[in-house]
């Protein structure tokens, strides 16, 4: 499995909030060659499963969330521009002039329209035009618009991918798809005969948005253990030394009230064994991400989380390095082999 | 031989050429390649300016000059961090704060490699920054390299960079693509040397393809030219910004996608010739051909310059609605691209 | 036609305390039900059986709570200091008659000398007349629920005005469409939820318990024809509005879809909400237990939180249709 193209096939699909099933056909397509099958719920959770061939099996959820953020067709103007509205915490800073697909009845290319500097109020002019008071240009007429894009519509980035130097990808929604990728490719990588835990993958939905809903597909599924996977700060000049994590220097395993203790340092000790580069985050409380969602549903699941570092997130050039993948990938193959591995217990 | 290109397909491959400002020469070879054949002298002049001649049989007659910007909105590179990272600055008319997370080509000459903008992370920003565009302290080029040395080897200071874009057909009937304001200009040129037949023209004809245009510097390549020629009268070929967006009314549109070429007859900088000006836009309404006014007083180009070069030049500027322009996605009409085609076809 | 709602509307029920308005609903919709009953939290859930073993069950949900206050001290000059139960919008709130569940009435102003701009829960006060505070403890204790006096005037033509509309015509249309449907082919429960107003509480455990296939909800919206409002494509009388988003929820686009094709087929000029913040009880149908289809209906609605919540009966009149159809449509 070649780990970049890969993440382009899969992250270039449209998988906004509330139309994870846009693409659906191609997304499990490129997935369920991977496992034994999968089954979507009413919430638009996709859940991949791979079973062990050992009877009364432990059950172990990973979870990715599978949607991205985006923005929606909220209005149509007089001269039959798209008024917009967020779908997720889209950066304001980066929409202007940007390039986006409209999702209408076909994929139509769309220019988020730069508002002349003359038509702002002089005492506005050092601000950004909120999300909410941007138009999309798609170069029609009202009475096409209309038909070609109703209200409703989503618009997501262009999905343009390039590589930066030797090792770095670049492109709109690695958040959180580039950690789906390492997934399967720990699946991939798998001695399936081994395998001593029945595997529930879920490419989750609406996390962007904060509606989660990966806690539907935790109470169906009472899973034994859980491992989250996300993307995290990158660092980067400007940022938070403390919490930003080292580009390229591996996966990156969580510390908090919410993640089992247990788990975390298997996940270490793992690391330690295989030589693979890791790097230690700590988020007191709140890890803001799903394993806070999933910990704590039904009769609870000890959680893990593991992260990938991630530059520009929430933009049409979110950056990950390779090695960050493959490295994630095969800690997390180890830990599955370690924790699950069929010798044990 | 350079495969002939026309229309949109010849619009589109000077859109995508990788010509910020004093890095002209890559889109002027291929302007070069274009229109060789087609002249009787060819030659860069000493800033850069790509001029193309056409010459009478006539003796002792006047120099006519059609004239357009080659270059496009950039920026350069001021400094390489030790994590390779690149500091930049900005040419003339780019908004820096459009380029947060855009895709950028970086490099001189034809040896370019690309790198993504960056700013200071979301999370790290306060309430106040995040409502702010981004200032150009906190931009920088990310190119995937790990030190200064890795970068070096791909990048030096000095090295120009613009948008990474490519030209498209956009909508119902537009056209899409970065430096359009200006490459409009330079296709129209190229497809009216084209179109010279010499037994009929009684006038040395010059096509000069402008550097340094996109600055908006005083004095720019254009100046250069007009001095060394000495046209007895120019026409200017190029983009007008149209801002028909938003629902702007009376002179903020200034003008409007689809409502044709625009003869002005003055701007910020320039009084255009009158009798010159308004016999084109007679003949252009004999022909048909749409024309809409320039609703705005302000702004103004290289027009300026070839007026007052040495005793002053007849200028007339010809030009169409481009929305958006110094972006990486300009738009324009494709029926008014043709419009400005015809016109220039009336100006010989 | 507004008898139903008049009743609706002036029976008392501020979150936390919805007895008095449960007690009139449930005697309204009860012949037209199954059976009827309250969970834990209070919520009303009428259950209308469907028309054969495996029919998906639907579920509609209406909060029946209101916004309100509730007494947190009393004076020595028998002044009440009140709280407020959900968003209050002060401003609408001042000088008006307010009364208590057990009928005593009083009025809710503003400390002297401070401007509207100035407006915080802390500066208002009940007077109910009491000359000190022995008289106002004979009528009124600490924790005692408060409201704005309830109204329901007609304007011009179907519009109507007064409150609390939200979300009062949210159970009648829910209640209609129990008295008026032709056959229920699906499963169908139709639930009033409490405590929405202060954090969508209700609907979570209605919906964990009901478990269904289907659900949707009836509640306000808002409106963008009124003077100066930001552009927003939902107006009065154009019809009921079908939900795409809110604050909370990113509708089920199968949801959606089902509700165009129904409105379409029976002739029910509907519209399209996306409201870009708040929510409703919509967000919490979808995640309960396992999940479920999500959508709701929301009524065109000016002055929302106001005393003057201002809607067009037609638009409602187009919800009531719209959750017939659904139940008279068999849902796979």
């Amino acid at each position: 499995m070649d780990v970049k193209k890969f993440t382009v096939d899969l992250c270039s699909l449209m998988s906004i909030d509330g139309f994870e099933f846009a693409e659906e056909d191609k997304m499990i397509k490129l997935v369920l060659p991977y496992f034994d099958s999968v089954k979507s719920d009413s919430v638009g959770n996709y859940v991949f499963v791979l079973k062990s061939k050992k009877k009364h099996a432990p059950k172990l959820f990973i979870d990715t969330h599978y949607d991205e953020v985006g923005l929606m067709v909220k209005g149509i103007t007089d001269d039959g521009m798209l008024r917009i509205c967020g779908i997720g915490g889209v950066d304001a800073r980066i929409l202007p002039s940007s390039e986006v697909v409209v999702y209408g009845k076909k994929k139509i290319k769309g220019i988020v329209a730069l508002k002349p500097t003359a038509l702002i109020p002089a005492e506005s002019r050092d601000r950004l035009v909120p999300v909410t008071e941007l138009l999309v240009d798609i170069g029609y007429p009202k009475e096409k618009t209309e038909k070609l894009a109703p209200i409703g519509t989503p618009i997501g980035y262009k999905p343009d991918y390039v590589t930066l130097g030797k090792k770095y990808l670049s492109g709109k929604s690695l958040d959180d798809k580039v950690c789906a990728v390492a997934v399967i490719k720990a699946i991939s990588l798998l001695d399936r005969e081994k395998l001593g835990c029945d595997i529930y993958f879920s490419m989750s939905a609406k996390e962007e948005t904060g509606g989660s809903a990966v806690p539907c597909a935790v109470f169906d599924i009472q899973p034994d253990f859980s491992i989250s996977l996300d993307v995290t700060f990158g660092m980067a000049p400007g940022g938070n030394k403390l919490s930003d994590m080292k580009m390229g220097g591996g996966a990156v395993v969580t510390r908090s009230l919410l993640t089992d203790r247990e788990t975390v340092a298997m996940i270490e000790n793992v690391a330690k064994e295989k030589e693979l580069p890791i790097q230690s985050d700590v988020c007191p409380m709140s890890t803001g991400t799903h394993n806070d969602d999933i910990v704590l549903v039904g009769r609870g699941v000890p959680g893990a989380l593991i992260s990938i570092p991630a530059w520009f997130m929430h933009t049409q050039s979110e950056t990950v390095c390779i090695d960050d993948i493959e490295n994630t990938a095969k800690l997390l193959c180890a830990v599955i082999e370690k924790k699950f591995g069929g010798e044990e217990k | 031989m350079m495969k002939e290109l026309y229309g949109f397909e010849l619009l589109g491959a000077l859109s995508d050429a990788f010509s910020p400002s004093g890095n002209e020469r890559v889109v002027l070879e291929l302007i070069k390649g274009q229109v060789e054949q087609y002249c009787d002298e060819v030659y860069f002049d000493v800033v850069g300016n790509l001029i193309c001649k056409i010459s009478t049989p006539k003796k002792y007659a006047k120099k006519t000059l059609f004239c357009a910007v080659a270059d496009e909105c950039g920026f350069m590179v001021k400094d390489i961090d030790d994590g390779g990272r690149l500091s930049i600055a900005a040419l003339g008319g780019l908004d820096t704060a459009l380029l947060s997370a855009r895709k950028v080509t970086v490099g001189y000459g034809e040896k370019t490699t690309v790198g993504v903008v960056s700013s200071k992370p979301i999370h790290s920003l306060s309430s106040d920054e995040r409502s702010k565009p981004t200032p150009i302290k906190q931009i920088y080029i990310e190119l995937g390299t790990d030190s200064k040395e890795e970068t070096e080897k791909l990048v030096k200071t000095g090295d120009l960079g613009t948008f990474r874009s490519k030209a498209e057909n956009f909508g119902d009937g537009m056209f899409k693509g970065k430096a359009l304001e200006y490459r409009v200009g330079c296709a129209v040129l190229c497809e009216l040397i084209r179109k010279v037949n010499k037994e009929n023209i009684d006038r040395d004809l010059y096509f000069a393809f402008t550097t340094l245009g996109a600055t908006g510097m005083r004095n720019t390549g254009a100046s250069v030219a007009a001095n060394v020629i000495k046209p007895d009268n120019s026409y200017v070929f190029g983009g007008l910004g149209a801002c028909d967006v938003y629902g702007a009314k009376g002179s903020d549109v200034v003008c409007k996608l689809g409502d044709g070429v625009i003869v002005s007859i003055s701007d910020g900088r320039t009084i255009y010739a009158p009798k010159q000006t308004s016999e084109l836009t007679e003949k252009l309404a004999s022909l048909g051909i749409q024309t809409q006014p320039n609703r705005s007083n302000a702004g103004g180009g290289i027009e300026a310059e070839i007026q007052k070069c040495c005793g002053g030049v007849r200028v007339t500027s010809v030009k169409i609605p481009v929305r958006y322009p110094r972006t990486a996605s300009c738009l324009i009409n494709k029926k008014d691209y043709e419009s400005m085609l015809a016109s220039a076809e009336a100006c010989l | 036609m507004l008898d139903t709602l008049k009743k609706f509307i002036y029976a008392f029920g501020v979150s936390g305390c919805e007895g008095e308005i449960s007690s009139v609903i449930r005697k309204e919709i009860a012949p037209y039900v199954d059976e009827v009953y309250t969970d834990a939290m209070g919520n009303l859930i009428a259950h209308k059986k469907g028309a054969d073993k495996n029919a998906k069950k639907l579920m509609f949900a209406a909060h029946m709570d209101e916004i309100g206050f509730m007494a947190s001290y009393i004076d020595e000059h028998g002044y009440i200091r009140v709280t407020k139960i959900g968003g209050i919008n002060f401003v609408a709130a001042s000088f008006m008659t307010v009364e208590f569940a057990n009928g005593t009435k009083g009025v809710l102003v503003p400390e002297a000398r401070v401007g509207a701009k100035d407006y915080r829960p802390e500066v208002f006060y009940v007077d109910i007349g009491a000359k000190d505070k022995a008289e106002a403890e004979k009528h009124v204790k600490i924790g005692d629920w408060c409201r704005v006096c309830p109204a329901l005037n007609e304007l011009c033509g179907s519009r109507v005005s007064g409150r609390p509309i939200d979300n009062r015509i949210g159970c009648y249309i829910l209640a209609e469409a129990a008295r008026t449907m032709k056959k229920c082919e699906n499963d169908t429960y139709f639930v009033f939820t409490v405590q929405e107003e202060v954090g969508v509480r209700g609907a979570k455990t209605s919906a964990f318990s009901v478990r269904p296939d289907y659900a949707v909800a009836a509640d306000i919206g808002g409106a963008g024809d009124i003077i100066n409002c930001a552009p927003f494509d939902v107006v009065l009388g154009k019809g009921i509005a079908v939900k795409l988003k809110d604050g909370m929820v990113i509708c089920h686009a199968k949801m959606i879809a089902l509700m165009d094709r129904l409105a379409k087929e029976r002739k029910i000029p509907v519209q399209h909400e996306i409201l870009e913040s708040g929510g409703t009880d919509t967000c919490m149908l979808q995640q309960a237990a396992g999940g479920c289809i999500a959508g709701a209906i929301s009524i065109p609605t000016r002055f929302g939180h106001s005393g003057v919540e201002l809607i067009d009966m037609d638009d409602v009149e187009g919800g009531v249709k719209l959750l017939a159809a659904m139940c008279e449509t068999k849902l796979d």
